[in-house]
């Protein structure tokens, strides 16, 4: 089913037809309904001069404030959504991570003791992700959530104990080869890195060995703080492209 | 703009106005213990949304030849055309101890707080968490006329659940205007972890609203309602509703 966009709050008879809007006469009630388009770009041929004057100022107005403060019943194209999952270790920062980017307050948060489900808009994409906590008795049921995704986001305390990195690696390495997600787009975040004793992306990337043993997988590991939300928002733009690349491929059987 | 939100006392015996002693199905009430077969496979979570039309392609059904069937499931209320009188199910079917702990509505738009309750959790004198029955079946939502202009509100509900994995747990909820349906939303949170506590926000995008229907809304408080079912493996396990004033007072 489709999913429904963004609509005019108003409805109902009486909307204006927009030349240049993506439906045509036919599928455009207003335009049915016989309301002449005042919108600035191309009057319609037979437009009466009293409505010149109107249609000037409305010029004024940029195309997309009338695209979207006028009524053309059908909503603009909704931005593309994907599922994802969002793994790690409990205390790596994922629930705090996601928080931030939906600008909610992070007060109060304890460890995920289950599942944390959220819509997270971007400018050109929307991530429903699916958080799941990363104790040792949640993460066992890990895989119970990975059938339906379309791309990973794995988070590391970049500051965490030698032990610690061991043990993600290990549940990364599984994620990378577990049948629902290896071939899936994966952004793995080595994550506060504000704390002074934090190893750099290019330490856990070696770490990880990612270049062999990821190789042929679509990923990107970067650097992230959520002291820093600009960078947080610009690697998942990188990583939204990622899963668009994907959706694109030809499906194989 | 201003919002007002209050919610009524969630104690045990909150009932919704005007309605009889909730009935239940003659169903059993207690797990028969079979799990379905191809429940054991993990459900993808997923949304789908509903028309703010009547459902295609599902049958039309009235209450109260629900009310007479063992087992309520997902089709049967989408083929729902109005808001319940009484309540699908009692207190009783709910055997997975799933509990609704904290529900939190907020504008999409500018990400400002709408409303947020929390339940406390109730101790028993053993220290252990009691099940509360009954607690939070029906809320009383206030809200001003400017609620209505909102274009996206992302509605977040915490639930817990008990010892008992779930295979498969589904919402589906229906909001009307008196006996029109204004929007039917279904969300499938597939496998639910024992023993764990659960958020879940999901966007309520606000159906068109024409701006006759709007002002009958405010004009008319709570003839806005909704009922909210709950099913695990397809059955109906809980039911809970909520009415809505728009028109900024009690």
């Amino acid at each position: 089913m489709g999913k429904p966009g963004r609509v005019s709050s108003l409805a109902g008879d009486g909307g204006l037809f927009i030349p240049g809007c993506s439906l045509d006469s036919e599928a455009c009630s207003a335009y049915q309904a016989g309301v002449v388009c005042l919108c600035g770009a191309g009057l319609l041929p037979g437009t009466m001069s009293e409505h010149i004057h109107l249609s000037l100022a409305l010029c004024r107005i940029g195309f997309y404030t009338c695209l979207r403060a006028l009524c053309c019943k059908a909503p603009p194209p909704p931005r593309p959504e994907f599922d994802v999952v969002c793994i790690g270790l409990t205390g790596t920062g994922k629930t705090h991570l996601l928080a931030r980017l939906c600008s909610e307050s992070t007060e109060g948060i304890v460890p995920t003791t289950g599942f944390n489900i959220k819509a997270v808009a971007f400018p050109n994409a929307i991530l429903n992700v699916k958080e799941l906590g990363g104790t040792d008795s949640i993460k066992k049921y890990w895989s119970r959530y990975y059938q339906g995704s379309q791309g990973v986001v794995f988070v590391v305390n970049s500051a965490c104990s030698q032990a610690e990195l061991e043990t993600s690696r290990a549940e990364l390495y599984s994620a990378l080869q577990h049948p629902q997600l290896c071939t899936l787009p994966f952004l793995i975040l080595a994550n506060q890195q504000d704390r002074p004793d934090a190893r750099s992306a290019h330490q856990i990337k070696k770490y990880f060995e990612l270049e062999t043993l990821a190789r042929g997988k679509s990923w990107i590991l970067e650097a992230c703080t959520t002291e820093n939300m600009e960078t947080v928002k610009l690697i998942f733009g990188q990583f939204i492209s990622l899963l668009e690349e994907k959706e694109q491929e030809p499906s194989r059987i | 703009m201003s919002y007002s939100c209050t919610s009524t006392d969630t104690r045990q015996d909150a009932k919704p106005p005007g309605a009889r002693n909730p009935r239940c199905g003659d169903g059993d009430g207690d797990a028969d213990g079979q799990e379905d077969a191809t429940s054991d496979r993990a459900e993808d979570m997923r949304v789908k949304k509903g028309c703010s039309a009547t459902d295609m392609g599902v049958p039309v059904v009235t209450e109260e030849e629900l009310l007479a069937n063992t087992t309520i499931t997902p089709e049967d209320v989408l083929g729902l055309q109005k808001i319940t009188e009484n309540y699908l199910c009692g207190p009783d079917q709910n055997i997975h101890n799933i509990d609704f702990t904290r529900f939190k509505i907020r504008d999409m738009e500018t990400g400002t707080a709408l409303f947020e309750i929390t339940k406390p959790p109730s101790i028993g004198s053993d220290g252990k968490r009691t099940f509360d029955s009954n607690a939070g079946r029906f809320v009383r939502y206030q809200f001003t006329p400017a609620f209505l202009q909102l274009r996206q509100v992302g509605a977040t509900v915490e639930f817990t659940v008990g010892d008992i994995p779930i295979n498969n747990f589904r919402m589906i909820e229906r909001h009307y205007f008196r006996e029109q349906l204004l929007k039917s939303f279904d969300f499938e949170f597939g496998f639910c972890i024992p023993n764990s506590k659960n958020t879940c926000e999901h966007i309520y995008e606000f159906p068109p609203l024409s701006e006759e229907i709007m002002r009958e809304m405010i004009r008319y408080p709570y003839e806005t309602q909704s009922d909210s079912f709950y099913f695990v493996d397809n059955k109906l396990v809980m039911h809970n509703k909520a009415d809505y004033s728009y028109s900024g007072g009690p």
